[in-house]
């Protein structure tokens, strides 16, 4: 234990110029708007080197800690009863979009500090009950913590809460869940789906907008069976214009092309695309650095889940492949999933670009992941 | 364990499959990015300018006209337009009642436009163009950001009125409407440059891109001298008002290279002013480029000159003038007031006996009048970069009828522009050369090219023509056109205007004049034309002549043409304002050949009265102070005149063979040491 640990080089230089990346990008993407609505271009990047500063230290702190140290009932529980303290409290805090918990200037998503929670707790859990995933004592537990989390994100964060989930299925099915309860899972997941789209209509807009641009099908069902369904997906539509940003991403990063317009030298950020600096914050890369940003930012992502791969299978202890394991999902799926959104590839989620997109809350979640990444990495030899 | 490895070779399993999962993730993304930036990337650039970028238009500025001095005649200056956003206006009745007032637009329908554009979703509206740099500073005071400004251009004519035919006027944005603004509208509007305006989603700009840069519209120098373009619209302008002219035209021009010295009409107007009622719109046309006339005892000019070069009659030819009364098939042809029995070929043109027109016209025939006609350049455009000239009217040879060589030889059955009645003078005044009238002298600061001038007659029918005319100037029909100063030629014509809707002849005048100064070397050719005057004083010699001498009077001094006559002739002077009645008889009076009816049309008010002109020139020649005078050089073989010439101390021009038979100056007339004189050789 006492001999000196050898940085993950590659996951910390990747994980660094991410972090760099992101401040740039945050400063191309917001600066124009930031001049516009709060009068000097650097509200933004200034607001995320502040956030960079905590985080990088949260990183510094966590990957300078052993993993096992977490490995404690003190660390597990309390962490992912404050989460879901908090998750509840924001229903009351935040009325209105139910996700933001305000000290001052300074906003937290509880959502977000969800993720590196729910992670740290399911390994911690794995890990005890590794011999018996499959006894009811051990799912039942899990299920309803994965569940309260789930719940309590999924009304105002849908994609944090997917994210979520997936990440646990993922972690149980490496742990060795029976193919029996995958299936149950899996029908769980359909089932929170169709409930999740019945809830808010405009999402079956987005999805059959997905699926059916052109709404060449809806036509045809129409026509056949004298149903109402396009008037009612245009509706729908005119209300909320679902497919606008998903278009306007689109373009932005296909006008990109493969060397890019150059850096800050973008236009789909000058508020034709929504959000250019927080969810579509890869758009603006796409526009401005072409295929070299976007394969680039893939690749990141890429070594992240190398990193965290190689972890998960060469550390000896449970604790630390389900952490790893569990963080790394977090991570890669989060991300894979926001880049998918942006080019058009999924419905549109409101989930950030990890290391990249503005926003304290992701920022900290997502390098507080990495530092305990990066520590388990390293004791992975 | 093996039981522990187990499980950890099932999870390192099931590991695989789920990252073998992700990176398929991965690459369908990586599949996507191709497709998006590489595959379909100028498909989404194309989509993306679309909505970012307006093209917008960088109006070039209209090349400024000058006259030959350098003085603007036309010039474009920057001026604000107002514009705004319909959809962003904090309120309509509240903006329209603001911009109405500051910009006096009337409210309601201001109101109106702005709740319509406003209704239409339309998110651009002009409130009002090229407003007043008053109205433009009151409205910026106001800093409000709806507001907005573009900056296009308004054309000004500094000197307004002030060859206002010649430059012409715009309309629009800046479009020619007529004179060279529209006849040269393609050089001098330049190419607009194009630009993309980057805009945000509400549709405010953020960047300019110019894609071309506008290029300026050429610059023009006009031939025009605008001092001289001053006085003769100040001339035309008495003259006409004094007579009670319709209209009237009148033209300077450099007879050795046409350039057009000034050109005017009669009623001007002012192109800063946008034309309104009927009649601003009709004094926009250029009547003496346009409106073709019949030139009447003018064109003897033509007549004489085609004789002289065709046939063997001399000035001193006698012409039997049929004592006022000449049956012609179909129509009888009088002298305007008394008949004459027998003329020379000089006196048929001072004193402008139609019948001796006729006669003339007679022996030259037919073919070789329609030749002279032309070689003249009547008939065809003279080229001016101005809309709508007219070629005039001249029949082919074979639709002439029985009369028409009478009429043409006096000037009927034939119409022409002053312009191309300035080209024909000059024809006279260069020594024989017709000219291309020139208005422009450099475009864009590259001087135009001159068209080589072609010769139609012959130096020494020229030289004669000159002193044939000079001495309508001396003895006949034109004795208001004599200069102080300056000797002078001319020719004057009273046209009865042919009413058109009533075929018959009207008691209203063309009165025209055409003639040059000084006679030897002539620096200048002026027409000056009133059309619809009246009676004796609306004639040719007394209502258009005193124009010209007003005209080149100021032209010569302003030209420093240097004076070829002592200034101080007391009886000319005297006699300069008094009009003889032998005026008058330059009126070309004929009957329309229906057939029916002969009826003499002749103005009763004329009296016929004795003509003191005679003596009077006579006088004025004893009076001169006797310089040396020219020898008689006729009759003498070249060689002798050679002799004369290196005695007395003049160059001698010869043209021809054989004895001297015509000389410029003529015999007994004053000449300065090293003068040219030519000479004209004839068997």
């Amino acid at each position: 234990m006492a001999q000196k640990l050898k940085t993950d080089h590659i996951l910390f230089a990747t994980v660094v110029m991410m972090v760099f990346f992101g401040l740039v990008m945050v400063y191309s993407a917001s600066s124009v708007m930031a001049d516009l609505k709060m009068g000097h271009s650097y509200y933004f990047v200034a607001r995320q080197l502040f956030w960079v500063v905590i985080a990088v230290g949260v990183m510094m702190t966590l990957k300078m800690t052993h993993y096992r140290k977490l490995q404690h009932p003190a660390v597990a529980f309390p962490a992912m009863s404050i989460v879901l303290m908090m998750l509840i409290a924001v229903y009351v805090l935040d009325a209105k979009q139910h996700r933001w918990i305000r000290f001052g200037f300074i906003g937290i998503q509880p959502s977000e500090l969800a993720k590196p929670a729910l992670a740290l707790f399911l390994a911690y859990f794995i890990a005890l009950r590794a011999r018996a995933i499959n006894n009811r004592y051990t799912l039942l537990p899990a299920l309803l913590a994965v569940g309260l989390v789930t719940v309590s994100v999924v009304v105002a964060d849908l994609g944090t809460a997917v994210v979520l989930m997936l990440s646990a299925a993922t972690v149980f099915f490496v742990a060795g869940l029976d193919w029996r309860y995958v299936m149950i899972a899996i029908g769980i997941g359909l089932v929170g789906c169709v409930a999740a789209v019945a809830a808010k209509p405009y999402r079956l807009t987005r999805i059959i907008g997905y699926i059916d641009p052109e709404y060449k099908i809806v036509y045809r069902v129409d026509s056949k069976l004298h149903t109402h369904v396009s008037e009612y997906l245009k509706r729908s539509l005119t209300t909320k214009d679902t497919s606008y940003q998903s278009e306007q991403s689109k373009i932005a990063v296909g006008a990109g092309g493969p060397m890019g317009q150059g850096l800050s030298m973008g236009k789909q950020k000058l508020l034709y695309l929504p959000e250019a600096h927080t969810d579509f914050i890869y758009a603006v890369v796409g526009e401005e650095l072409g295929l070299f940003g976007t394969v680039g930012v893939l690749l990141a992502f890429g070594v992240i889940l190398w990193r965290g791969i190689r972890a998960t299978v060469l550390i000896p202890d449970e604790f630390g492949r389900y952490l790893a394991l569990g963080v790394t999902t977090m991570l890669v799926v989060q991300g894979l999933m926001n880049i998918s959104v942006v080019l058009g590839m999924m419905p549109t989620k409101g989930i950030p670009l990890p290391m990249i997109s503005f926003g304290g809350s992701s920022l900290l979640s997502t390098l507080a992941s990495l530092g305990i990444l990066m520590n388990v990495s390293e004791h992975a030899g | 364990m093996e039981h522990l490895d187990d499980a950890r070779r099932k999870a390192v399993q099931r590991l695989a499959w789920l990252a073998l999962g992700v990176v398929l993730w991965g690459v369908a993304i990586l599949a996507k990015l191709v497709s998006l930036q590489v595959i379909h990337h100028n498909v989404y650039l194309a989509r993306e300018r679309r909505q970012q970028e307006q093209q917008i238009e960088i109006p070039a500025p209209r090349g400024t006209i000058v006259d030959r001095n350098g003085e603007k005649l036309a010039m474009s200056i920057p001026v604000d337009s107002v514009f705004v956003d319909p959809l962003r206006l904090p309120d309509v009745r509240t903006a329209s009642e603001l911009l109405s007032q500051f910009l006096s637009l009337p409210y309601d329908e201001l109101y109106k436009r702005l709740d319509t554009a406003r209704s239409q979703n339309r998110g651009f509206l002009w409130v009002k163009r090229k407003i007043t740099r008053a109205e433009s500073e009151r409205l910026h005071a106001l800093r409000l950001d709806w507001i907005q400004f573009q900056q296009e251009s308004r054309r000004l004519y500094p000197d307004g009125t002030v060859a206002s035919h010649v430059v012409g006027s715009v309309f629009g944005d800046e479009q020619g409407s007529d004179g060279i603004e529209k006849g040269l509208d393609k050089e001098l509007e330049g190419h607009a440059g194009t630009a993309r305006l980057l805009t945000d989603v509400k549709r405010r700009g953020i960047d300019l891109v110019v894609d071309t840069a506008p290029q300026a519209g050429k610059p023009l120098k006009l031939t025009i001298d605008g001092r001289i373009q001053f006085v003769v619209e100040r001339e035309l302008n008495t003259a006409a008002e004094a007579h009670h002219a319709r209209t009237g035209a009148a033209i300077v021009i450099n007879p050795y290279n046409g350039e057009i010295l000034a050109m005017a009409n009669w009623p001007s107007f002012d192109p800063n002013q946008a034309p309104v009622t009927r009649e601003q719109k009709l004094a926009h046309r250029d009547l003496g480029l346009s409106v073709p006339f019949e030139p009447g005892s003018i064109f003897k000019m033509v007549t004489l000159s085609a004789a002289l070069e065709t046939t063997t009659l001399r000035p001193d030819s006698l012409i039997n003038c049929h004592n006022g009364f000449l049956p012609l098939p179909g129509r009888v042809v009088h002298e305007a007031h008394r008949g004459f029995g027998m003329l020379t070929v000089a006196e048929v043109l001072e004193k402008s006996s139609n019948i001796g027109a006729i006669e003339i016209g007679a022996q030259v025939g037919p073919e070789r009048m329609y030749e002279y006609v032309q070689r003249f350049g009547f008939g065809s455009r003279t080229g001016l970069p101005l809309p709508a000239e007219s070629p005039g009217l001249l029949r082919k040879l074979n639709r002439w009828g029985t009369t028409s060589l009478a009429s043409i030889s006096m000037g009927q059955e034939i119409s022409t522009t002053s312009v191309q009645l300035a080209r024909a003078c000059s024809v006279v005044a260069n020594g024989g050369f017709l000219v291309q009238p020139k208005l422009v002298l450099e475009e864009g600061g590259v001087k135009t090219p001159d068209v080589a001038p072609r010769r139609v007659i012959q130096a020494s029918t020229a030289i004669t023509m000159r002193h044939l005319m000079e001495g309508v100037v001396l003895r006949g029909t034109g004795k208001a056109a004599h200069l102080s100063g300056y000797t002078s030629g001319g020719k004057t014509g009273t046209a009865q205007i042919f009413d058109v809707a009533n075929h018959h002849y009207t008691k209203t005048y063309n009165a025209s004049f055409m003639g040059f100064a000084p006679v030897n070397n002539p620096a200048l050719v002026i027409v000056v034309t009133l059309n619809g005057t009246s009676g004796n004083s609306g004639m040719g010699g007394s209502a258009s002549a005193p124009a010209f001498h007003a005209i080149a009077t100021e032209a010569l001094r302003l030209l420093d043409v240097p004076k070829d006559l002592p200034d101080d002739v007391p009886l000319l002077q005297a006699k300069k304002a008094k009009v003889s009645n032998d005026d008058v008889s330059d009126l070309a009076i004929t009957e329309v050949a229906d057939g029916s009816s002969n009826i003499l049309e002749e103005d009763e008010s004329a009296k016929p009265a004795a003509d003191p002109a005679e003596s009077g020139v006579n006088l004025i020649h004893a009076s001169l102070p006797q310089g040396p005078a020219m020898p008689d050089l006729r009759g003498k073989t070249l060689r002798a005149a050679l002799e004369t010439a290196s005695i007395e101390g003049f160059t001698l021009a010869a043209e021809g063979s054989g004895v001297v038979r015509a000389q410029s100056p003529a015999p007994g007339e004053p000449w300065r040491p090293g003068q040219n004189v030519s000479v004209r050789l004839g068997r």
